[in-house]
């Protein structure tokens, strides 16, 4: 049998503050890894949840994105004849033509002003974006915009419905609030798309979005489009594919976060041992004696780790409970607005990481511990 | 007639302090009897705690060798020492090297975790040989809370609760006061003639000495007198 659990306890609680300085840097390294993956893995959820199974986009073939090139506007006769193009209960093929753009928008006569995106939609968008609710309001009309539930976060202020927001050239009437499952739209202004090309001076359509009778139609849908003669400038993708393109922006973030988690751990693994070091130093005569009782090495390592462990352990709970209040908070980061949120899976990790802390803290304090010789420990005053 | 429990031919033992070698133990030849109570005495540096060490098998010898309990200690495999001195040896330090944060009663069942007994048998072990020193009232106290005296006897209660075949003391009595001294040889004494416990003894105080039933006298690493 090992040595008893309540030698490591006590020993700890008897160095209250070097205890709790050790407990709280885990914490506080738990808490920012935790907090740093959440944010990672909700802004990879808001991109790939932007795209629908059924969905194909089409933009212009020059560029790796719709937001850089136009279609000219003739195009979207062709397209809305093409087959496999699901109708709506009035037979109209679900079709939508779409103006994008990003621009810095200031709100009434506040100085501050924010880079957001704007997208010119027809009526037919609501029935392509089944996943786009209203939460407050109405749909506009022309001359009116409907903001996603993350604007509101970016401005850092909340909206009311009928107040006036300076979109382009013109002021507009803010008719309602949306939500999107946590998609990216939900960062996002929407207008009637004949008010954008006004108000924006652009002429043609950034991307065509086509929801399809099946996505089973998909792959052939996509070869079809690319293939059309009639059609040289255009260049379909699946939509689930277009923003798990996008979702590579996260997997920077993710390693970014693991960076600073490597660095912040290693701060803490450091910290941790110099503190191990200093309380086997302290406990030298104790450790020997129990050497002297008959406790071999691996007792006295396996011992001094579960302390580490211990202390870890709570540096992870507390890290784990701090970072709960992240939970919920929304931000935008490389245009992509998102809800933070803290899953126990991600908790779980935090947890994991600051056991492998503790346990590398424990483990070469533990081993120099093991290495010592009976005689000159059972000497230490 | 019975083998002797400790027995000890042509140890040596030195250690090297700046390439100086010194010479710590020389030729030492001894036997201890099941039963006794030696005192191993002598002038401070005259080997006597590296001889109990050795004995203890937590140091080695550099030639020569110790058999105790019938076993050559020099043969031990380095993994096994644990183990071995679990069961044979008992240690009674100056200091009494009891664990502050534990109290009289788990200090005692320290090394009774390393056996097979169980939870109740190791209670009634620990009980018996508290009250056997005489503080079962007094078990639950940490060792900050007991004077020098009991915090020995706490000491002496580990040192035997596992029934090991020697008893080793280094010192036992430098640390306390004259009375509390005189205590700790009665109760070592009682050990030696109730339980018919081996002792081994390291002292210099010549009071200590005369509870021995047997006196060993080192100088500067040589066993001058009870020599075999």
């Amino acid at each position: 049998m090992a040595i008893p659990l309540k030698y490591n306890i006590r020993s700890l609680l008897n160095r209250r503050i070097s205890t709790a300085l050790i407990v709280l840097g885990i914490s506080l390294v738990v808490m920012i890894f935790i907090s740093m993956m959440a944010m990672a893995q909700s802004m990879r959820r808001a991109i790939v949840q932007t795209g629908c199974e059924d969905n194909v986009i089409i933009k212009n073939k020059s560029t790796c994105s719709y937001e850089y090139g136009l279609l000219p506007e003739g195009i979207l006769n062709i397209v809305k004849y093409l087959p496999g193009i699901k109708k709506n209960s009035q037979g109209i093929p679900l079709v939508s033509p779409e103006l994008y753009n990003r621009k810095f928008i200031k709100f009434g006569t506040e100085e501050k002003v924010i880079w957001i995106r704007i997208r010119g939609i027809t009526p037919l968008a609501y029935e392509v974006y089944p996943q786009v609710k209203m939460i407050s309001g109405r749909k506009p009309m022309r001359g009116e915009i409907i903001i996603g539930k993350e604007v509101p976060v970016k401005f850092g202020k909340e909206f009311l419905l009928g107040e006036t927001i300076r979109v382009g050239r013109q002021e507009h009437t803010i008719a309602g609030i949306f939500e999107s499952g946590g998609s990216i739209y939900e960062g996002e202004i929407w207008m009637d798309r004949e008010d954008m090309k006004l108000d924006f001076d652009m002429k043609g359509i950034s991307l065509i979005t086509v929801k399809l009778e099946s996505s089973s139609l998909k792959d052939s849908f996509i070869q079809g489009v690319n293939h059309n003669p009639r059609l040289p400038m255009a260049d379909a993708i699946s939509e689930i594919e277009y923003y798990a393109s996008l979702a590579g922006t996260s997997t920077f973030v993710l390693v970014m976060c693991m960076i600073i988690t490597v660095l912040m751990s290693l701060g803490a693994i450091f910290g941790g041992m110099n503190i191990m070091y200093m309380t086997i130093a302290a406990r030298i005569r104790e450790l020997g004696t129990l050497r002297a009782l008959g406790y071999k090495p691996f007792h006295i390592l396996t011992s001094l780790i579960i302390e580490s462990l211990i202390i870890a352990l709570c540096g992870g709970i507390i890290g784990s409970i701090l970072s709960i209040g992240v939970n919920g908070y929304s931000l935008e980061l490389f245009e992509v607005a998102f809800s933070i949120t803290i899953t126990p899976a991600v908790m779980l990790s935090g947890l994991i990481v600051s056991l492998f802390i503790g346990f590398l803290g424990g483990l070469l304090p533990g081993r120099s511990a093991t290495r010592m010789n009976i005689v000159e420990a059972l000497r230490h005053v | 007639m019975a083998e002797p429990l400790v027995s000890i031919k042509h140890l040596y033992k030195s250690f090297y302090r700046d390439k100086i070698e010194i010479k710590v133990l020389k030729n030492i030849n001894l036997e201890v009897n099941s039963g006794e109570f030696v005192g191993l005495i002598g002038p401070s540096g005259s080997g006597k705690t590296t001889l109990l060490n050795i004995i203890s098998a937590i140091d080695t010898t550099t030639s020569g060798s110790i058999v105790v309990g019938g076993m050559e200690i020099n043969t031990i495999k380095e993994k096994e020492l644990g183990s071995w001195r679990n069961r044979n040896i008992g240690f009674i330090f100056q200091l009494y090297n009891l664990i502050p944060v534990l109290t009289a009663y788990e200090n005692v069942e320290l090394p009774l975790f390393l056996t097979n007994l169980s939870s109740k048998e190791r209670r009634e072990h620990v009980e018996t040989a508290l009250r056997v020193v005489g503080l079962e009232d007094r078990m639950d106290h940490y060792p900050r809370q007991l004077s020098g005296g009991e915090e020995q006897r706490v000491a002496i209660a580990r040192a035997f609760v596992t029934d090991p075949k020697i008893i080793l003391a280094d010192e036992p009595t430098g640390d306390l006061d004259y009375q509390s001294a005189k205590e700790i040889l009665h109760l070592m004494k009682t050990l030696n003639e109730k339980f018919n416990k081996t002792l081994i003894m390291v002292t210099h105080d010549p009071e200590a000495e005369k509870y021995a039933s047997r006196r060993l006298r080192l100088l500067k690493g040589e066993l001058i007198d009870g020599q075999l």
